[in-house]
């Protein structure tokens, strides 16, 4: 009689759990079809806006007359990022050593590539054209001795990518990078091809 | 004769010396310097995520060659393809819903459309209608039409009609083989009220009878048995 009870208890109290699971057998699989939910950041989360995956950064090496090739390591570097890989790898087996503008000009020019460039015009809007397309471009500094990257410019500081540590970003004012782009020529260089998406993010 | 010798003289050193300038300013387009920059800060990123071994991916890049629409799409947009063994792959597969994917976003990142695995519609022309949709009708996307697995046999088959899209606001689920079940009808309850009102007028009948014995047993007339 006691069993009995005991075991009409159990019964009874059964239906208290949770979750009571039943196996049927058999494979019951629900098939899944497309039910996953996408949450998207509600905001850009890219910064610096031109993130050059590091495996793509170019650090820089010395050419056959023992000058350092940091505007060709910059141009190898927003080659890749803007996805031309071949015209980066054929860049980076071909040329090396100091450059100057127009010499560069005409390499670019005799290798076909798209590109835009300003120099000794002060032309702030080039750099604000380049970072707002997210193409990025190489600017010059330290007295137009040196070109890296420039990869980020908003209203208050620069983001620079510099071939000579490439593993990190510089950040410095933008007040403070603008004058010293413009006491070195202010010279400024980009291929133009189609820069790669942003991360998504919904505004909604 | 002779203005005429000199005019031709003039001509030949003028000319090259005019092309030389022009072409060092990147005027003539034998350069590819762009002296006009491209304002295209706010131009669209269409982008083709996938593996290189699937069909469905190949047969997608392909419908963005072969349909007019999505041709002309791409042409107005920073196309991308990208697949799951390049490098830049890895700077979005956080973000991928499934492969093979069609994302759709404005000049500032934002998702405006997105069509992915078996929500990718079935041919060309409803995916550009689809992304159409969705570009238009902002809230709607991401609520797709028709999927793969609606097919119902590899054959090939011809192209259906367009299907009317559904409302924005209909959830997503997986597609209806059989029809639902219909809710069966509520088992009967206890009929308690009944059984109450049973006991209350049984209960009352058997009073009343019993009063009526005790009465007669006490010799009372009956009502209206005078």
């Amino acid at each position: 009689m006691r069993i009995l009870a005991a075991v009409m208890l159990l019964i009874l109290f059964v239906g208290c759990d949770e979750t009571l699971t039943i196996d049927f057998g058999g494979n019951t699989n629900v098939p899944e079809i497309n039910h996953r939910v996408i949450v998207y950041p509600p905001f850009a989360e890219e910064y610096p806006t031109i993130r050059i995956e590091q495996v793509f950064r170019e650090k820089n090496w010395l050419g056959p007359q023992k000058k350092g090739s940091c505007v060709h390591a910059s141009m190898v570097m927003l080659f890749r990022w803007q996805e031309q890989y071949d015209l980066a790898d054929r860049w980076r087996r071909t040329y090396s050593d100091g450059e100057w503008a127009t010499n560069l000009a005409a390499k670019l020019d005799a290798e076909g590539v798209r590109y835009a460039y300003t120099s000794q015009k002060n032309d702030v809007s080039f750099l604000e054209w380049a970072v707002t397309t997210r193409r990025g471009c190489a600017v010059t500094v330290q007295g137009g001795a040196h070109m890296v990257i420039l990869v980020h410019l908003d209203t208050e500081r620069a983001g620079i990518l510099d071939n000579n540590s490439p593993e990190n970003i510089k950040w410095v004012p933008r007040g403070t990078f603008i004058s010293e782009w413009k006491n070195s020529t202010s010279w400024a260089v980009t291929p133009v091809y189609s820069p790669p998406p942003p991360l998504p993010y919904s505004k909604r | 004769m002779k203005k005429l010798i000199a005019l031709f003289l003039l001509c030949i050193v003028i000319f090259p010396a005019g092309l030389t300038e022009a072409a060092s300013d990147g005027v003539i387009t034998v350069q590819e310097r762009i002296v006009t920059l491209p304002q295209d800060q706010a131009t669209w990123y269409l982008s083709l995520f996938g593996d290189t071994n699937d069909p469905i991916f190949q047969e997608l890049k392909a419908w963005f060659k072969t349909n007019e629409g999505l041709a002309n799409l791409k042409k107005q947009v920073h196309y991308n393809e990208y697949t799951t063994d390049q490098v830049r792959y890895d700077r979005y597969a956080k973000s991928m819903p499934g492969l093979p994917c069609i994302r759709v976003q404005n000049g500032e990142g934002v998702v405006t459309s997105e069509h992915w695995k078996d929500n990718i519609p079935m041919s060309s022309k409803a995916l550009f209608q689809g992304i159409c949709g969705d570009l238009k009708d902002k809230t709607s996307w991401g609520c797709l039409r028709r999927r793969r697995n609606d097919r119902c046999n590899p054959q090939p088959q011809p192209q259906p009609e367009p299907q009317p899209e559904p409302p924005p606001d209909l959830p997503i689920g997986p597609p209806k083989i059989q029809p639902e079940p219909e809710p069966e009808p509520e088992a009967p309850g206890f009929p308690w009220g009944l059984t109450i009102l049973s006991a209350l007028i049984g209960g009352g009948v058997g009073f009343v009878q019993g009063y009526q014995t005790e009465r007669m047993d006490k010799g009372e007339p009956k009502q209206g048995s005078l």
